[in-house]
């Protein structure tokens, strides 16, 4: 995982593990490496996981089972759910940018449709 | 969390220059701790004084409430700058030095690491490089489970695959029960290591902030922040 | 106490003594070759047997350099392991005895075989214990001069007339003081060595010069140790 050292870690991890779980990589019911495993297959501080596993089982996207370990809910809905936030955030920071630059809705959804045709063509030739 | 080390009003002069001016601070247990600075800051002083290396000096310094002195050297686990070993040891050697001196030693995971390392058994300690000396004094004291890690420049002209297995042990090694202190001006080697970081300059500590803060409150790195304070800091 | 005298002793693995011996052989040598091939006058044999000798200040300082701050910032572990100073003392002193019986070893062969020679005599008992308490007050002395050192060098505001003094204490914490060595060979060691091997005449009997030699070494040697564990400056 690729970091960024001017943003909390422990966010990045949490929205690493958010869209693990959006996009099917991780499966409501999988289990989680442990703490200490976590923090040296992301070669981060065991604190800073301990501190997302915390966060992320407030919000109840991951459970602790006593004797077990760490796993993910068994929310059918999370995928779903995580999925609509993760992509809500990046639209929201897309849109926000382009307001910023100056350009108006129509001109948005004008790039945005071109964007998207050509992405199209160029899956059509491949 | 309990604390594990406490700091009040230290001073160590040599001669008429103060090393340490008036530090005070405490280290919790279970944290990674970053003291950083410029050289020639006090960082290698402050080590040495919780190593129980340098006995004179004024203020107090408390180990789990304990002066430094014979009972911590046997829960503090300290690695210098340099050359670190007797000059006549093998690997070997300083794995059983350790083993008959330290108590809280454990040898069966040194043999592990040292073949993880690519270190040989039989190899003066003396002819190896740089890289595989800085990996044979990590691999030695990380292998104790020692109270308190003081660590001085781990990183000092260590090439990048040394380093990164290097920190790979430091995980590994961390448990809630200790505690790692990094002296070191290699801030972007330990950037996700971190809890919290002290600045120290001239003698004093300046600034006590917790990693992710910095990066919360003012959207920088470790290392950003601290040229910005150390920049500050040559400015006034 | 048993695993420090083990480490102590693995320093004849080192490079340092390996130099020393090889430099103690190579002066028997030349002396015998020398003795054996001129013609010797009157206590020449003495004399060419002196520059053995030097091994025995270069023994002291390999086995003590862990105290000598230059020599301890590169080899710090003797200071980290949880053992009294007083054990690693006593280790380092008693890891250095055979290395002084090797170097009077080759000094007593140059005199077994020239001792026809006008002068010349071999040592009885009383010298021998004498030789061995010199050894162990050069290093007593030696040791407890760096104990003291390490706890004034930085402690003392010396005024600006008196800096030059401030400088000799920290050069003889400092340094491997050949130019302090020089004085206590000057002031003790010499007059020892003078009234063990060249004269039958001494003011006070043998028997309370000898025990005088070691009990000084022991209290110099504990005061060393209680000085190093409670004032380290490393």
């Amino acid at each position: 995982m690729r970091y960024n050292d001017r943003e909390p870690i422990y966010l990045q991890i949490m929205n690493e593990i958010k869209a693990q779980i959006a996009f099917g990589k991780l499966v409501p019911g999988m289990q989680l490496p442990t703490i200490k495993e976590q923090a040296l297959i992301m070669r981060v501080n065991p604190n800073t996981v301990a501190r997302v596993y915390a966060l992320l089982e407030q919000e109840r996207v991951i459970t602790k089972q006593k004797g077990l370990g760490t796993f993910v809910s068994t929310n059918e809905h999370l995928a779903r759910e995580l999925k609509v936030e993760i992509v809500e955030n990046l639209t929201s920071r897309f849109v926000s940018e382009m307001l910023r630059l100056g350009l108006g809705s129509a001109e948005i959804l004008k790039y945005l449709q071109q964007f998207l045709a050509r992405a199209k063509d160029d899956q059509d030739t491949l | 969390m309990s604390e594990i080390l406490s700091v009040s009003n230290l001073v160590k002069r040599y001669g008429e220059k103060a090393a340490l001016n008036g530090v005070n601070c405490h280290f919790e247990q279970g944290k990674i701790y970053g003291l950083l600075g410029p050289n020639a800051a006090g960082k290698t002083t402050f080590l040495k004084i919780c190593a129980a290396l340098i006995m004179i000096y004024k203020g107090q310094v408390l180990i789990d409430g304990v002066r430094p002195g014979l009972a911590t050297k046997a829960k503090v686990a300290y690695l210098s700058d340099g050359d670190y070993f007797l000059d006549w040891m093998r690997v070997s050697d300083a794995v059983n030095y350790f083993n008959d001196f330290f108590g809280d030693f454990d040898k069966v995971r040194a043999l592990h690491l040292l073949h993880e390392l690519e270190l040989e058994q039989s190899s003066p300690v003396r002819n190896l490089s740089k890289g595989m000396k800085a990996r044979l004094k990590l691999a030695v004291v990380l292998s104790r489970r020692a109270r308190l890690f003081l660590l001085d420049e781990a990183f000092d002209g260590v090439d990048p695959v040394s380093r990164e297995k290097i920190i790979d042990i430091m995980l590994n090694t961390f448990d809630q029960e200790s505690t790692i202190i990094l002296a070191t001006h290699h801030i972007d080697y330990v950037e996700r290591l971190l809890d919290e970081v002290k600045l120290l300059h001239r003698g004093e500590i300046i600034r006590e902030i917790a990693a992710d803060e910095i990066r919360q409150n003012s959207g920088q790195s470790i290392g950003e922040y601290y040229l910005e304070v150390f920049r500050h800091e040559k400015a006034t | 106490m048993k695993k420090l005298l083990k480490y102590q002793l693995m320093n004849y693995r080192g490079l340092g003594m390996q130099l020393i011996f090889g430099y103690v052989l190579f002066m028997t040598f030349l002396g015998w070759l020398t003795l054996s091939r001129t013609d010797v006058f009157a206590n020449m044999t003495m004399l060419l047997s002196l520059p053995i000798l030097v091994g025995i200040p270069g023994i002291s300082v390999i086995h003590y350099r862990h105290y000598i701050p230059m020599s301890s910032a590169r080899e710090p572990l003797l200071h980290l392991i949880p053992l009294p100073y007083f054990w690693s003392l006593l280790a380092s002193l008693l890891a250095s005895l055979p290395g002084g019986a090797a170097v009077a070893a080759c000094y007593f062969m140059l005199f077994l075989v020239f001792r026809h020679q006008p002068g010349i005599y071999l040592f009885d008992g009383w010298q021998w214990l004498m030789l061995t308490g010199i050894y162990i007050l050069a290093q007593s002395t030696f040791v407890c001069q760096l104990a003291v050192g390490g706890v004034l060098k930085d402690r003392l505001l010396w005024p600006k007339k008196l800096s030059f003094l401030r400088k000799l204490v920290w050069w003889g914490a400092d340094s491997t003081s050949t130019m302090y060595a020089m004085f206590w060979v000057v002031l003790v060691i010499s007059p020892l060595y003078y009234y063990t091997m060249f004269t039958d005449y001494i003011p006070i009997s043998r028997a309370l010069l000898a025990l005088s030699v070691y009990a000084s070494s022991a209290v110099l040697f504990y005061v060393a140790s209680c000085l190093f564990e409670k004032y380290s400056n490393y």
